[in-house]
């Protein structure tokens, strides 16, 4: 059985929440992906996982270890993605999502992947 | 809140009301609150010590220190009132008094994590500063006890409580000439958090980032994260959502958060044990501190 339609569920289901996406980490190809109309899902997994790995490496590189969280804000949005085994949850929100509770919720389904 | 203080102006519901306002950062708000609550139960410490807090957090050291003498004034043995002017002391390197209030003040919450924390970075400024301790005014700010040091974050030993109970301090304006190693000092207070200001070429502009042993990481850490901006940039471009206004990772052994300064970043590196609010809080005074900083200098 798929498991990741139901980890996807789990994260757009909160307020705010305009799109999530299962990404391959290395290449950025979705795995699973819903999204309000006029998201670019293909767009926002591919930079984002762009972003999650030169973060995971440049943290590495700087004596800090893994990365298994990252933010970015931005005036209009937040984009919050969480990796484990390859693959990277990402999270594409409104600015008045409760960053706290999607956290959690982010860093609980990537724990399933 | 703000209703029920209306309906009753004699409510002491104006604090949680000021704090509210002053944890969002609507520092007049709170100021407003918190004054106004200070004239009608002025007979109350602990509102003398809320007014401290907020003026203290609008860069007004002065203010912060007579509000915490009123509290004292009602009760010798206030606390919080020892505590906050044992930091403020501290930040100003009055040692003698810092270490008078903080005395105090553990006396009265024996085994508080922070308090022992301040205590044992005081003992050390101590030993650090001339014998004959200078006058704060005189006293070198190249001597300013070096608080960023990456030994907490390798090693896990950050004290977790220590920021949350630091008062959020950002002075008004900065005494000049401020060495740039020093720039965040007064932002990071006694706490493990470290801060860089970097250039768009990942180059350290201000700031300090030293191993216990004294090693300077500051450039190897600038040049890789800075990186991390840039890639910021470029997705922004493509996603629509604006300018990037804060990156965070959360790393295993730190987090790390960034801030664009004019055209470079302001970073900010703790313990993962510190609450990425208390970060980002630190984050938002380091980037005013960097901000003003450039501006004065340019």
């Amino acid at each position: 059985m798929n498991p990741y339609p139901a980890l996807v569920a789990s994260v757009t289901r909160h307020r705010g929440v305009t799109a999530c996406l299962v990404v391959m980490e290395d290449d950025g190809i979705v795995v699973e992906a819903t999204a309000q109309i006029g998201v670019e899902t293909a767009a926002f997994a591919a930079l984002t996982a762009s972003l999650y790995r030169k973060s995971a490496r440049a943290a590495a590189a700087a004596g800090f270890g893994g990365v298994s969280f990252c933010e970015l804000e931005a005036e209009r949005g937040r984009v919050l993605a969480a990796g484990r085994n390859g693959l990277v949850m990402v999270a594409v929100a409104e600015p008045r999502v409760n960053l706290g509770l999607l956290r959690l919720e982010l860093l609980r389904a990537a724990a399933a992947l | 809140m703000s209703e029920q203080l209306a309906i009753d102006p004699t409510s002491l519901v104006f604090l949680p009301l000021a704090e509210a306002l002053l944890a969002r950062g609507e520092l007049p708000n709170a100021f407003r609150v918190a004054r106004r609550g200070a004239d009608r139960h002025a007979h109350r410490a602990d509102v003398h010590d809320l007014v401290a807090r907020v003026t203290l957090a609008q860069g007004d050291a002065a203010a912060a220190e007579r509000a915490w003498n009123d509290s004292l004034a009602i009760s010798k043995e206030f606390g919080p009132a020892h505590r906050g002017l044992g930091f403020l002391c501290y930040q100003q390197q009055r040692w003698a008094e810092a270490e008078a209030h903080l005395a105090r003040a553990r006396l009265m919450t024996p085994g508080d994590p922070s308090l022992e924390a301040a205590w044992a970075a005081l003992q050390a400024a101590r030993d650090e500063a001339p014998r004959d301790e200078a006058p704060r005014d005189e006293a070198p700010r190249d001597e300013a006890p070096r608080t960023s040091v990456t030994a907490p974050i390798a090693t896990g030993h950050a004290d977790a409580s220590l920021p949350a109970s630091l008062p959020a301090s950002l002075p008004a304006s900065l005494p000049a000439p401020l060495p740039a190693g020093a720039l965040f000092d007064t932002a990071l207070g006694v706490t493990s958090q470290v801060a860089l200001l970097l250039d768009g070429d990942g180059l350290v502009v201000a700031g300090a980032y030293a191993t216990a042993d004294g090693i300077d990481l500051g450039a190897v850490i600038g040049a890789h994260l800075s990186g991390v901006s840039d890639e910021a940039e470029r997705a922004m471009r493509h996603f629509g959502l604006g300018a990037w206004t804060r990156i965070l990772l959360e790393s295993e052994a730190a987090t790390l958060m960034m801030s664009p300064a004019n055209e470079g970043v302001t970073l900010v590196a703790a313990p993962r044990e510190v609450p990425l609010g208390f970060v980002r809080r630190t984050l938002d005074q380091c980037n005013a501190l960097a901000r003003r900083w450039l501006a004065e200098a340019s």
